[in-house]
């Protein structure tokens, strides 16, 4: 099973450093919409501006290659590291460091072209907008039932899952499992995925109305383009959202059906591969229609100032929050907007948070497991005091040995590779009250309230020592 | 029919919105009975304030140029008033041109040229 985390850690990594590669650093620049965030202009076209391009984007390919070869080899080091928390800690970071450094050549590019700009006198005409009056509010793609419909299959297998976690009905371990679990975990797993396919439906249709870009002086040509980038869009956002709620779907039915955590890894790792093909080809897509409109593109401004390191649209005087990217696939903010400066300090909060949790986690794998005796009661701690079970509450308490062998089962918690604490189900029984560290052989059966605690401590002589103050008491 | 907006431009975006689309009526890109967007439309499209836009649709109702409606929103009119003169604004206009063109030293023949050939 910790293999089947590496795989799916470098389905995300993998793929998504060979599109940021493929997507920005072309070798061929000439029939590309923009260089490095900079448009791509007819006076670049010229012999000298052609051959310092030329130079300019080869050595930029050349620095993100090797950005990305290094990228590929720390992934395939982490791959050896034996600790899983350690391991999984790696991974997060590696792939959030792999998204920026690969950015890296490309605000250098970025620099570059726009010095290159200003050396050819390419006056900036920020402020300058086209419309075409044909086309306003009349390109729309994007017809809503078809991401509604898949997201509202979806909610029908959300709402079977929260029927089963909450007992009323029984789908869970039909042919294989262990029967009905408390918590939400199933319910819990269905309702994440399916959040990410609601937040996708305001921001499907958020991007069948991004303005219109004016690229000719003929309103067809521009509505038949607009219409063409809009469909790239909207296929990929139908596409997700059948994806999403088939995973939805079968990562149900193995859970119900077969209840093997190895099979429904494998189905995380698969639907992620198919996300990542997806946006492969959409990406490819997108290229090529922007390919095939670059010969009829006759009107040319000039805006590049308001893009911040190419990637970061920052335009007061424009009212609309969202706008077509330069670099990627698909939209971003105007980070000039109040909603969007909104999305920028949040985005910033969840990276933040995100190293905080790995943080805590951390923390939490290293810090020992102790159980000590204190006014009367049995105080667990580990970083805080987890459990308290009052001496005079205790039926017996029984010492055994093989914690390893224990059959366990989450139902909410924290479940790490040798620390289990929270409510499971232990060898078949629900209900029960764990604080395991695997490491330690021993630990302590202790009824108490009509509750089972599994307890023991990182220490086995700590847990052979509490047991005996128990008998004594 | 393109519209050009300059946010720097000393002509204020109503007016600039306004003179594009007299000059796309009047050079024939907006047919007569043509729908026009509606106001939070093209304010979306342009990045610009709804009020903007109002502000330009209710001028150009009132030169005559379009009509509204609840229904069917902003359209050309089918026909426009012509009253056959040049209105004091447009004759204060053209003459500020005139002057710059003579003194920029442009002949009398190549200025009556481009008004031929913008008419």
């Amino acid at each position: 099973m910790n293999r089947m985390l590496d795989i799916i850690m470098l389905i995300v990594l993998v793929p998504t450093v060979l599109i940021i590669f493929f997507l920005e650093y072309p070798a061929n620049w000439k029939d590309r919409k923009f260089i490095f965030g900079v448009r791509n202009r007819e006076e670049f076209k010229d012999a000298a501006a052609a051959e310092r391009i030329g130079t300019i984007t080869q050595k930029c390919r050349k620095h993100a290659l090797i950005i990305m070869i290094c990228c590929l080899a720390a992934a395939v080091l982490t791959m050896i590291i034996p600790d899983l928390v350690i391991r999984m800690s790696i991974w997060v970071v590696l792939t959030i460091a792999a998204l920026v450094v690969m950015m890296v050549p490309l605000v250098i590019g970025n620099r570059e072209m726009k010095s290159l700009k200003s050396e050819l006198g390419i006056a900036s005409q920020k402020g300058v907008t086209y419309t075409d009056l044909k086309g306003t509010g009349n390109v729309r793609v994007l017809k809503l039932n078809k991401v509604i419909i898949p997201n509202a299959v979806a909610a029908v297998f959300f709402i079977a899952a929260l029927l089963n976690d909450l007992g009323i009905v029984k789908l869970h371990g039909l042919l294989n499992g262990q029967g009905t679990t408390a918590g939400l975990v199933t319910s819990g797993f269905a309702g994440a995925q399916l959040a990410v396919g609601l937040i996708m439906l305001p921001i499907s249709v958020a991007m069948d109305r991004i303005r219109n870009e004016v690229i000719s002086e003929d309103s067809d040509v521009n509505m038949n383009y607009n219409r063409a980038r809009k469909k790239v869009w909207a296929d990929t956002f139908v596409m997700f959202a059948w994806v999403n709620t088939a995973f939805i779907i079968l990562s149900l039915i193995l859970v119900f059906i077969f209840d093997s955590q190895i099979v429904f890894l494998a189905a995380c790792g698969i639907y992620l591969l198919l996300i990542m093909a997806a946006l492969m080809y959409m990406a490819r897509r997108s290229i090529a229609v922007d390919r095939r409109y670059r010969q009829e593109t006759s009107i040319d401004i000039d805006d590049d100032d308001n893009w911040i390191l190419g990637s970061i649209y920052y335009n007061p005087d424009d009212k609309r929050l969202n706008v077509a990217k330069r670099i990627g696939f698909g939209g971003t903010v105007n980070a000039a907007h109040p909603v969007g400066k909104a999305v920028y300090v949040l985005t910033v909060l969840i990276f933040i948070g995100t190293f905080v949790m790995l943080g805590y986690i951390l923390l939490l794998s290293r810090t020992p497991m102790t159980v000590r005796i204190a006014d009367n009661s049995l105080i667990c701690c580990q970083m805080t005091d987890d459990y308290e079970i009052p001496l005079g509450s205790i039926d017996n308490a029984e010492l055994c040995t093989g914690s390893k062998d224990l059959n366990l089962r989450r139902d909410y918690g924290i479940d790490m590779d040798n620390l289990q604490k929270g409510k499971y189900m232990v060898n078949g029984e629900s209900g029960c009250v764990v604080f395991l560290d695997l490491n330690a052989d021993s630990y302590l059966v202790i009824h108490a309230d009509g509750k089972t605690y599994y307890i023991n401590c990182t220490d086995v002589q700590e847990t052979a020592e509490i047991y005996e103050e128990i008998n004594k008491r | 029919m393109i519209i050009k907006i300059d946010e720097y431009s000393d002509v204020p975006i109503y007016m600039q919105i306004r003179n594009q689309i007299v000059m796309g009526i009047s050079s024939g890109e907006l047919a007569p009975g043509e729908q026009l967007p509606t106001v939070r439309a093209l304010a979306l499209e342009m990045g610009i304030n709804t009020m903007t836009v109002s502000k330009t649709y209710q001028l150009l109702k009132q030169e005559g140029y379009i009509f509204t409606d609840r229904k069917n929103g902003a359209r050309v009119r089918e026909t426009i008033n012509k009253s056959g003169t040049v209105s004091d604004e447009n004759k204060r206009e053209l003459m500020r041109i005139v002057s710059e063109a003579r003194l920029s030293g442009v002949a009398k023949q190549d200025l009556i040229k481009l008004i031929d050939e913008y008419y």
